[in-house]
């Protein structure tokens, strides 16, 4: 799309529901499969990985329209370490 | 009543009144520890008129980090229909508190929408778009440049980014 000369494009984001202890809960799509997969990330590309993985695990089972599948792309390293320490899967909690 | 965003240090029983109530609570700045990293967490959520998405993120956020070991004292939320000018305050307090830092790390996730101005792809200049107003103002607005240009974070200094916008 081409805009008008001076003119400006809103991006609007895009939030979905999701499901968040039984209930349906209103989430930016970005922020939730970010959120939902920092915890046990060790570095950048590996949190990347994470997010696609459950983005299209939602995709498939049904619970996350296509057209709401983040596509991401990292800026930077990706072998860098995320902030702080991961969880073990073990005692990660939700 | 007119609602005015404010900038929060984070307890962990803080968040359900955070949500409702507009506070101000003025922590003590992080203060430098040649044996540990310095760290902090910014969280801001912008959402328009009725939108609730944003402020669950930054909770769903601040608990992703308090398991990556993030102390409650080291987050700044920033919540709520916000302005250009006060949006740019927050960056500018967080420089003063990390302008000294020779090494650490500063997170920073946004929820909110965005904009570009420019007329082509190679001339875009990405921003967030505070307000949905259809011609919205210069305050309304603040590119991705600016953002950066006001937290002047050190070279040393890992940024990490989060826009979801």
């Amino acid at each position: 799309m081409k805009a008008e000369p001076g003119a400006e494009l809103a991006c609007r984001a895009r939030n979905y529901r999701f499901e968040h202890q039984g209930n349906p809960q209103e989430r930016g799509v970005i922020s939730y499969y970010a959120g939902q997969t920092l915890a046990q990330a060790t570095t950048f590309a590996a949190w990347l990985q994470r997010i696609e993985a459950l983005s299209s695990a939602d995709l498939q089972e049904g619970r996350l329209a296509w057209f709401y599948q983040p596509s991401l792309q990292l800026l930077g390293p990706a072998t860098t370490r995320l902030p702080g320490e991961p969880v073990k899967v073990g005692i990660e909690q939700r | 009543m007119q609602r005015i965003p404010r900038w929060h240090h984070v307890q962990p029983d803080q968040w359900q009144v955070m949500l409702l109530l507009v506070l101000m609570l003025l922590g003590p700045t992080p203060v430098a520890d040649p044996g540990q990293t310095q760290r902090l967490a910014l969280l801001v959520a912008a959402p328009w008129e009725g939108e609730s998405a944003m402020f669950n993120d930054v909770v769903a956020t601040y608990h992703a980090l308090r398991q990556r070991g993030f102390a409650p004292e080291e987050f700044l939320v920033l919540a709520g229909p916000l302005t250009r000018s006060v949006l740019l305050a927050f960056l500018h307090d967080v420089q003063r508190r990390i302008g000294a830092w020779h090494r650490g790390e500063v997170w920073l996730s946004f929820s909110g929408h965005g904009t570009f101005r420019g007329t082509t792809a190679a001339e875009a200049r990405p921003g967030l778009l505070l307000t949905n107003a259809l011609h919205s103002a210069q305050e309304e607005q603040v590119l991705w440049e600016e953002v950066f240009a006001a937290l002047q974070v050190p070279a040393t200094v890992q940024l990490t980014l989060l826009p979801d916008s």
